[in-house]
Formats: structure tokens, C-alpha cells, sequence
């Protein structure tokens, strides 16, 4: 298996994404959370990219991909039209059809990615996360995410928070893969060369930003078949209702695991296969909620 | 105990595609042709024949008898009362906790089956109306009714509120609806064979299927809970406990109105005749009898006979209703094939 690290000046800054599986038929895109970078996906490019065409772009602010100085650079907008220019390059043709995977706030943005993507978008697989309407109509119906979310809340502080993660980013990440339900054996490689995604923290305020107009003008309802994973023990997340999900997908399945936030890591002989099977057998598999009730 | 299983996709589908492949047809796999034997036995009782001691021969048959009718007619209308309550009790809890599409077509499946099941027993009820020449309305007379009870709108209304008492009652009732088999299985030969095969197919059914009640309460206790919920998870099993076994002492009550319609049939006649054993028993030793030693009477109304259910009681910390420990007497049913020749209807 090949991965390659790509870099390409995409609408005027510097970014990066790894590649493997090239000449596949189909693209499989995962976009990664906060404090995380693409290389939290390696048992899925394992896994994935003997079939498909993996494709996992470092958020803005992480690593190469530059955070720029606009905050508008990391609304969910901006992001998801960087994403569709890599799109543009890793397919030229416009042939593929792509499966987008997000998890934490990768979810979110893979949520507004699925409108845009339209016919293209194969499946859209969410791994513990909210779009960013459902996070606030979440705060404004169950108060007990207000407690779960309380480091958001030092987030949406500019300098301050940047100043603070900075000060301590060597600890801050294996403290949060632990609370999220990781061991040690299971935590992604952290290169200490690596410089920890200190300006990635202000895709919290350009969402928070985001968040307070979501709720005066919902997005559309996906028509593609959608699966969300959810490991039941998610410190950060209280596990989704069909009520909140639903109004936005309407071939949805849910399927709560045991595990944290990062499920996938945590047992990746689990949720590889499952996704893999919705790849090949989405529309049979989604709905099944949805005849039920 | 079941959290496992519950996150355990290939589990459940395992399980879905087991009871599928076994399922049986109400129709085609129980050979209703046979008839009932009105001479036989349907239940093995003890030697104070339940709760009715130095009860004759022929009373005795008939005791065992409408005994087996009156279990019949109580997993008949439980099993029926759940799908009456599917939404609130069902639907709701899923839509708030979506564990997995599996988990909702085994609901589905669990459904279809108790529907399946609660119409195996009224028709077999049925049966042994036609064979003993009972007209059916005398004899639903004596039987319990679910619909209408203050224990179906206690426990609907429990769901309502966000209360999940139906459950605890559910597993209780699967659990016993197998021990019920279990009991007399070893009297398969000398009890009437078409209540074996209903009871046999009814055991294989349900122990595919008992868990999910178990696996509905994990949900409930896995779900974000709310104060309520919380409550709630305290206090049902109590609840459901108290209201079910009120429900079944106050429906075995009816079985007292044998004397309104005792010239209707010789069946009632004999029951009737019964009543003077039962009031010859003091209060104290009368629910001592019920509650402690009567075969199948203490197994449903006493809740330590619930050995799982009890288990999963004390795993969430949940509150049980007192009651006394029960003890296992021994039943027969060698009587009925004594000299004496006991008869029923024509």
C-alpha cells in the first residue's frame, strides 16, 4: 500500500492531503476532527484502499494545509470548497462517485459537503458527530450536551484558548484520546515533530458563528443513503435520537457501537466491514428505520 | 448481562436469521386436527390440587383443566397487551436510543410472534371448547381479560410518563411462559397432547426470542437518562410487578362465577362444587398457598420465581416488590388414569 502526501495551492493557501489506492473507481473521503490529523484514519486507508480511491485532507490550520488569516476560511462553506477542489484534482475526469466519512468536526462538515456533492456523493458516513444545525438545535433541546461540550466553551475565546492549547499541546492530545475512550496502544502515531493544530481551534468560532443562522435556515434533506456510527461512551457526545438525525437524511441507519468518540480506532474490525458494507449495500441497508416507525 | 449483544450486530442478525428459519405456522405446524382429549389433563397439579386440597378425582381433572385455560388465557392476553402498547413502549424508546437497525427487525419479528402466540392459546382454548361442548362465552367468563384492566391502563399509562414497567413485565412473562414448559414436559405423555404441542411450540418460540425484553431494558438503562428516567428505573419493576400480580389474583377471582353458570355445563358444575375446598383454607394459608407453593400461580405472581428477570433486577439496582421465597412442590397427574373414570361434557 502507497499513501502519498499531496500539496497543492488551492484558492490562494497551501493544502495538503494523503492519497492512496489511486485508479480505484470510486473515492472514499475522510475528513478528520479536532485535535486529530489524517493519519487518525490509518486502519481505514489499510483497510479501504485495496478497493477505493482514499483520499484524507489535513484540516486548514493542520500540518501543511495553511490556516490563512480570513476566519471566514474555516467555515463549513470555505472548507467544503477546498474540499471540492481537491476533489477536482485527485479526479480529473469528474468520474467518481464519492463516499465522504467524517467524524467529530470532519462530521459536521461532511454534513454540508453531502448537499453540495449532489448525484456524486455516493454515501455519506457520519462516526460521531453533529452537523452543525444539529449541534445547536441539540443545545437548545437537551442541556446535559452543555455539560459534555464545556471545552468548546474556552475555544470560542481568540488568543486566549490559542495561547493556552499552545502552552499545552504535548499534553492535551494523549489526554483527550484517553477520554475518549482510547488506550495508549490505540492512540494515532504522534510525530513530535509535528506542530500540534493550535489555529484549527477557529473552526469552532467560524461554526459557533455558523451555528446561531443554522437555526433560522436548516439545510436541505439528504437524499443519500447515510449512515451514523456512534460508540455509545462518547465523553463529548451524547449518543444521537432518531428525531434529531432524521429531519436531515431521509435514507438514514444508525448504528450505536460499543466504543468512545473514536470508535473507528478503537475497533476498527467492527466499523471497517460496516462501512464497507453500506458502500455496496446502502440502499438496502438504510431505511431500515425509517419503515419500521 | 446483555450489553454485549445489544451492540453486537452480527449477534442479533444471527438471531434474526434464526428465528426466522425456525419460525413456526400457526396453521400448518400444530395439528389442531387431533382435537383436545377432554379426558386428560392439561396441567399436572399437587397434591392439594392448587389451592383446592382434598379436591375428588373428578374435580381434580377439572381443576387441572381450567388451570391450563386460565395459563393459556394469560399469556394469551399479555402477549396480546404488547402490541397494543408498541408505540410508547417500543417505537419511542428506539427512536430515542437508535442502537441498530437489527434491534428493530428483531422488535418486529418479537412482535409478530406474541401476536402469533397469544392467538396459539385462545385458539387451543377454543378447541377445548368444542371438544367438551362449552359454549365460548361461558367460558371466557372465568378467563382473565387483559383489555379494559386497571393493570393495562397502569402500565400504559407508566409509558406515557416515560415509564418502562411493560418491560420488566414482558421478560418476567417470557421467563415464565418457559418454566411453564419446563414443568410439565415431563408429563407429555399422560397430558392432553395438543396442549403439549402448543405449550412445546410456544417454549421453542420464546426461548429464540426471551431475550429481548432483556435487551429493551438494556436500551432503557443505556439511553442518556433524564431525572425521570432515572426514577423510572428504580421504580418499575416494582411497579410492574405489583400491578401484574394484582391483575392475575383479582382475574383468578373470576373463576368464583363458575357458580352463576354451573347448569350450563357439567365442567362448571364441577367447578363450582370446588369452592367450599378453596374457603375451607384460612386467608394467611390461602396467600401463603398462592404466593409460595401453587404450581404455576406462584410462578407467575411471585416475582423470585423470575430468576433472570430478578438478575437483571439487582444488575440495574432496581427496586422489587417484597415478596416471600418460593418453594417447589411436586405435581401429577397419575390420578386421571386412576380405576375411576372421570368425564367431562360429551
Amino acid at each position: 500500500m502507497v499513501i502519498e502526501t499531496k500539496h497543492a495551492f488551492l484558492r490562494n493557501l497551501n493544502t495538503t492531503w494523503l492519497e492512496a489506492g489511486k485508479g480505484k473507481p470510486q473515492i472514499i473521503l475522510f475528513l478528520h476532527g479536532y485535535p486529530d490529523n489524517p493519519r487518525v484514519w490509518s486502519e481505514q486507508i489499510k483497510y479501504f484502499s485495496a478497493k477505493y480511491h482514499v483520499v484524507c485532507p489535513y484540516a486548514r490550520g493542520t500540518f501543511a494545509s495553511e490556516p490563512g488569516e480570513d476566519l471566514q476560511r474555516f467555515s463549513s462553506q470555505s472548507i467544503c470548497l477546498d474540499l471540492l477542489e481537491i476533489l477536482k484534482i485527485v479526479d480529473p475526469k469528474n468520474k467518481k462517485k464519492v463516499t465522504v466519512v467524517g467524524h467529530d468536526l470532519g462530521g459536521a462538515i461532511a454534513w454540508r459537503l453531502a448537499t453540495y456533492l449532489g448525484p456524486k456523493l455516493s454515501q455519506l458516513i457520519i462516526i460521531n458527530s453533529l452537523s452543525i444545525e444539529q449541534m445547536a438545535s441539540r443545545l437548545k433541546s437537551r442541556p446535559r450536551q452543555w455539560f459534555n461540550s464545556w471545552y468548546i466553551f474556552p475555544f470560542l475565546i481568540p488568543n486566549v484558548s490559542e495561547k493556552w492549547v499552545g502552552k499545552f499541546s504535548k499534553r492535551l492530545l494523549p489526554w483527550a484520546y484517553r477520554l475518549g475512550g482510547l488506550t495508549t496502544k490505540k492512540f494515532p502515531k504522534i510525530d513530535s515533530n509535528y506542530p500540534f493544530p493550535v489555529a484549527t481551534l477557529r473552526q469552532y468560532r467560524a461554526f459557533a458563528k455558523e451555528a446561531l443562522s443554522s437555526l433560522r435556515q436548516p439545510s436541505p434533506r439528504i437524499k443519500t443513503p447515510t449512515l451514523v456510527i456512534w460508540g455509545n461512551s462518547d465523553p463529548f457526545l451524547l449518543a444521537p435520537t432518531l428525531d434529531e438525525i432524521e429531519p436531515y437524511a431521509e435514507k438514514l441507519t444508525i448504528r450505536i457501537l460499543q466504543g468512545g468518540h473514536w470508535i473507528f480506532r478503537e475497533c476498527p474490525e467492527v466499523v471497517n466491514p460496516l462501512i464497507e458494507n453500506f458502500c455496496q449495500l446502502g440502499e438496502s441497508h438504510a431505511g431500515a428505520t425509517e419503515k419500521t416507525f | 448481562m446483555f450489553t454485549k449483544v445489544l451492540y453486537d450486530p452480527q449477534a442479533l442478525a444471527l438471531q434474526i436469521k434464526r428465528q426466522k428459519k425456525y419460525a413456526w405456522d400457526l396453521e400448518r405446524e400444530i395439528s389442531w386436527k387431533q382435537g383436545v382429549n377432554s379426558a386428560s389433563y392439561l396441567l399436572p397439579i399437587d397434591s392439594d390440587a392448587i389451592a383446592f386440597p382434598g379436591a375428588s378425582l373428578e374435580q381434580q381433572l377439572a381443576i387441572s383443566q381450567l388451570l391450563g385455560l386460565i395459563v393459556n388465557s394469560t399469556i394469551a392476553e399479555l402477549e396480546d397487551v404488547t402490541t397494543k402498547l408498541r408505540f410508547n413502549c417500543w417505537s419511542q424508546i428506539l427512536r430515542s436510543y437508535p442502537v441498530g437497525p437489527e434491534l428493530v427487525e428483531l422488535g418486529e419479528l418479537f412482535f409478530e410472534e406474541e401476536k402469533k402466540h397469544s392467538r396459539a392459546f385462545n385458539r387451543y382454548n377454543l378447541e377445548f371448547c368444542k371438544s367438551t361442548g362449552i359454549d365460548v362465552s361461558d367460558l371466557v367468563r372465568l378467563l382473565p381479560k387483559a383489555y379494559g384492566s386497571l393493570f393495562l391502563k397502569a402500565i400504559s399509562q407508566n409509558a406515557k410518563w416515560g415509564g418502562h414497567a411493560f418491560w420488566w413485565v414482558v421478560a418476567a412473562v417470557e421467563e415464565v411462559s418457559i418454566d411453564i414448559y419446563k414443568d410439565l414436559s415431563p408429563f407429555k405423555k399422560d397430558i392432553d397432547p395438543l396442549f403439549h404441542e402448543v405449550h412445546l411450540r410456544h417454549m421453542e418460540e420464546e426461548s429464540r426470542h426471551h431475550n429481548y425484553a432483556f435487551l429493551m431494558l438494556e436500551v432503557i438503562r443505556e439511553r442518556n437518562p433524564s431525572l425521570s428516567d432515572l426514577f423510572f428505573s428504580k421504580t418499575d419493576r416494582a411497579l410492574g410487578q405489583f400491578f401484574s400480580t394484582s391483575w392475575v389474583i383479582a382475574e383468578l377471582s373470576k373463576v368464583f362465577a363458575a357458580k352463576e353458570i354451573k347448569n350450563k355445563h357439567p365442567f362448571f358444575e364441577v367447578i363450582a362444587s370446588c369452592e367450599p375446598l378453596f374457603k375451607a383454607l384460612g386467608p394467611r394459608e390461602l396467600a401463603k398457598k398462592l404466593f409460595v407453593s401453587a404450581p404455576y400461580i406462584s410462578l407467575v405472581i411471585n416475582g423470585r420465581n423470575h430468576k433472570k428477570t430478578c438478575e437483571m433486577a439487582k444488575e440495574q439496582k432496581a427496586f422489587s416488590f417484597p415478596f416471600p421465597a418460593p418453594t417447589s412442590s411436586s405435581t401429577s397427574v397419575k390420578l386421571a388414569f386412576s380405576d375411576q373414570e372421570v368425564r367431562h361434557g360429551n
